[in-house]
């Protein structure tokens, strides 16, 4: 069943490689993010909520990330070398091997406590980001 | 099965994404595809907690990433 989202998963990240304009692979971004969501949704729906909290987190990520983009147009040919951080995720791979999810008990419920810290993580995160673009 | 393969589709595409980049909001792109491999690791143990948890640090880092590479742009380095 996972098949579909999986495929456009990987022509998405092909996009994203191929695609040489950084505005469209932000918006590419975005449907990544849309079908990882649905994907959430479709292992089990009682997570719906996730849906649109996910759906929601990526929509602003990428729309930040194009005016970030649009901002800073001045392209030049240097190219940022990270080959070593690709031959690192191939550490991933053996994950493969490892025995499939059995049947779970699905916990629905958020608890109260984490509204509280996520509060307090996202109002540091704000103001550091804050301080660091208006310095 | 097919979970896993999810996983490692996002995990290595996001890590190739970051391996071809030409810019800096390239590695970022790449480093958001790698974290819903975390937001999807999280929704495969069935606790909307945890996917919680991973969707909230989600947010932060973006916020933190998209303001360094803002001043970084500011001062002419990417």
């Amino acid at each position: 069943m996972l098949w579909p989202l999986s495929i456009i998963a990987l022509l998405l990240i092909l996009v994203i490689i191929r695609v040489r304009d950084n505005i469209l692979a932000a918006i590419s971004l975005t449907f990544l993010g849309v079908t990882v969501a649905g994907a959430v949704w479709l292992l089990s729906p009682e997570f719906s909520a996730a849906f649109i909290l996910i759906t929601l987190v990526y929509i602003v990520a990428a729309l930040t990330l194009v005016v970030v983009a649009a901002a800073s147009l001045s392209e030049n040919s240097r190219t940022v070398e990270m080959r070593p951080a690709a031959l690192a995720s191939l550490a991933a791979l053996p994950l493969l091997l490892m025995p499939g999810v059995e049947q779970r008990v699905v916990d629905a419920r958020v608890d109260p406590l984490l509204i509280l810290l996520s509060a307090v993580l996202l109002l540091f995160s704000f103001i550091v980001a804050v301080r660091l673009s208006h310095d | 099965m097919t979970e896993l393969v999810f996983l490692v589709i996002l995990l290595a595409g996001g890590m190739a994404i970051v391996a071809v980049a030409n810019s800096l909001i390239r590695v970022i792109i790449g480093a958001e595809v790698a974290i819903m491999a975390g937001i999807w690791g999280p929704a495969l143990s069935g606790d909307l907690s945890l996917l919680a948890a991973a969707a909230v640090t989600g947010v932060a880092e973006t916020v933190l990433m998209v303001a360094t590479v803002y001043r970084l742009a500011k001062e002419g380095h990417v």
